[in-house]
């Protein structure tokens, strides 16, 4: 059997080697993912604590624990203002033998514990100020996306992490895909032609709500805060977020501007943020992203279908396909055209007519194995950023502009209206 | 128990309609390779279509050959 980390690390390994200029240019991170040099070697450990420490919280914790080769990191505490969630991870964590220590207030945290690294999974309205007293501590960060509830905050975190020098990396796990990564080389070298549209969706159909611990009604907006607009923007900060980041670094440039809609059409259960979204975002040369989210239908599911004039990449089903796709064996070509000759019915519209539905043709796959996580991609690039003491800032940028557009959608959504980037938060 | 016996001038002649279904049914792929300009390669990636063609064409032998017997045994 090929073992999976291996399969993964000579992946990254090969992507680096053979990458263009171009497409090293894009995403600089590869190289020091497939940098082995970093983690090797009698380094010291690496001091982390993971604040918040809810759904997202324990998933990075146990990603963190899945890096392969064993990293040398210490998880030194955890943090959180409610006591169920600080309870149930230190049992997770029980199975790692590990045992950090407990805090309730980031504050404290930072005040008595010596640490290099945080992985905060906070609510959106909690990272910026919890991401800039680290920062201002000295610590580098992990922030969850989307980065703040508004532009002021977002541009605060980026400030400070340049003025504090500290990594500040946004957890947009898509970065650190094989399937993104091999496909926005393809991108990047011009494999898809002149890119005309993105088009991207993220469908689901359920009401997005948590059920309360003991039915504690006075906890409906700490568990539910997605739902309210003080806490969250809803589908854009949770889903969109992810989506133009993608648009954004295929691009490899940010939109001049942003129109949308959206309402409240299916769960009228008291939430403040829409179910129901819908927005253009457009781009100086012309390209358009299209985006639309839901939550009362999930036939389509998600996806991010990047359509150029050689052929276009759906991401999410890990599939390329060409403008021109390759011919069928001519004997199966003979097959159906007999096929058709005896069973078809004469087309009324005269020869010349073919409806214009979607092509059946299946495509290629990006990447051959696609079991390669992800999320432990982007913490293991966390850890050798630590231990290096910098990450290529083009990582920083991403976020920064995923955010940004997210938030001015949100805006454009709420006023109606056209919307451009305000020159202060141009980087 | 009564044993089923069939003679070998028999078999010989059931295998050489095989043969010449499977013949017929390569022909149709040389012919569809030089008709749809496809590759050549195909004369050896598409076997497992050419099988199936050539068996289509023996059991349709089979029918034509049981009708045929049935329609002189009428006259
Ligand atoms: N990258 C992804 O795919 C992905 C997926 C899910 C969630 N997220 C992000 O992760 C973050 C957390 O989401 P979640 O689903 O885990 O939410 P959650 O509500 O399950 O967890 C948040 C935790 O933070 C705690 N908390 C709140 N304020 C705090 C404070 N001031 N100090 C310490 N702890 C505090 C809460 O008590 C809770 O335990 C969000 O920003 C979300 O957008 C990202």
């Amino acid at each position: 059997m090929i073992d999976k980390n291996q399969n993964r690390r000579d992946f990254i390994k090969n992507l680096a080697l053979t990458g263009s200029v171009a497409a090293l240019a894009a995403s600089p991170w590869l190289s020091v993912l497939a940098d082995n040099s970093i983690t090797k070697g009698p380094n010291e450990q690496i001091q982390i604590a993971v604040i918040g420490t809810g759904d997202r919280g324990k998933q990075l914790i146990r990603h963190l624990f899945e890096i392969p080769g064993k990293p040398n990191f210490k998880l030194l505490a955890i943090c959180d203002n409610f006591q169920l969630h600080l309870d149930n991870t230190l049992e997770l964590l029980k199975e790692h033998n590990c045992s950090p220590k407990t805090y309730t207030n980031h504050l404290q945290l930072l005040e008595n514990e010596k640490l290099d690294a945080v992985i905060i999974a906070t609510p959106l309205h909690q990272h910026a100020q919890i991401a800039i007293n680290c920062m201002q501590s000295g610590i580098h960060v992990f922030c969850e996306k989307a980065m703040a509830r508004n532009l002021e905050d977002i541009k605060r975190m980026y400030d400070t992490h340049i003025q504090q020098n500290r990594i500040l990396q946004i957890g947009h796990q898509r970065l650190f895909n094989p399937v993104y990564l091999e496909g926005m080389q393809r991108i990047h070298n011009g494999d898809l032609g002149t890119i005309g549209q993105i088009r991207a969706y993220w469908h689901r159909n359920n009401n997005w709500r948590r059920s309360l611990p003991n039915n504690d009604k006075s906890l409906e907006r700490k568990i539910n805060w997605r739902l309210y607009k003080e806490y969250s923007a809803g589908l854009l900060t949770e889903l969109l977020s992810h989506q133009i980041q993608v648009a954004i670094w295929a691009l490899q440039k940010t939109p001049i501007s942003v129109m949308g809609t959206g309402s409240i059409r299916f769960w009228k259960d008291g939430r403040e943020v829409n179910d129901n979204i819908a927005l253009i975002y457009s781009f100086e040369d012309g390209t358009q992203f299209v985006y639309d989210s839901m939550t009362s239908n999930k036939k389509y599911g998600l996806e991010e279908q990047i359509m150029g004039h050689k052929g276009t990449i759906e991401f999410e089903v890990n599939r390329q396909y060409s403008e021109t796709p390759p011919a069928a064996p001519g004997i199966q070509q003979l097959i159906n055209n007999v096929e058709h000759g005896l069973f078809d019915n004469l087309p009324i519209g005269g020869s010349s007519w073919v409806p214009e539905t979607a092509s059946k043709y299946k495509g290629e796959p990006i990447v051959k194995t696609n079991d390669l996580g992800d999320t432990t991609l982007e913490l293991e690039a966390f850890l050798k950023f630590v231990r290096a003491g910098s990450a290529p800032e083009k990582i920083t940028k991403e976020g920064y502009n995923a955010s940004i557009w997210t938030i001015l959608g949100e805006q454009a959504i709420n006023t109606g209206e056209q919307l451009h980037m305000p020159s202060e938060f141009i980087l | 128990m009564k044993d089923i016996l069939i003679k070998s001038k028999r078999i010989k002649k059931e295998l050489l309609y095989l043969l010449v279904s499977l013949a017929l049914a390569d022909l149709l792929n040389v012919i569809s390779i030089i008709v749809y300009k496809s590759s050549w390669k195909e004369i050896f990636t598409q076997l497992g279509y050419v099988f199936m063609i050539g068996i289509l064409f023996y059991i349709l032998s089979i029918i034509i050959r049981v009708l045929v017997r049935v329609i002189k045994s009428f006259f």
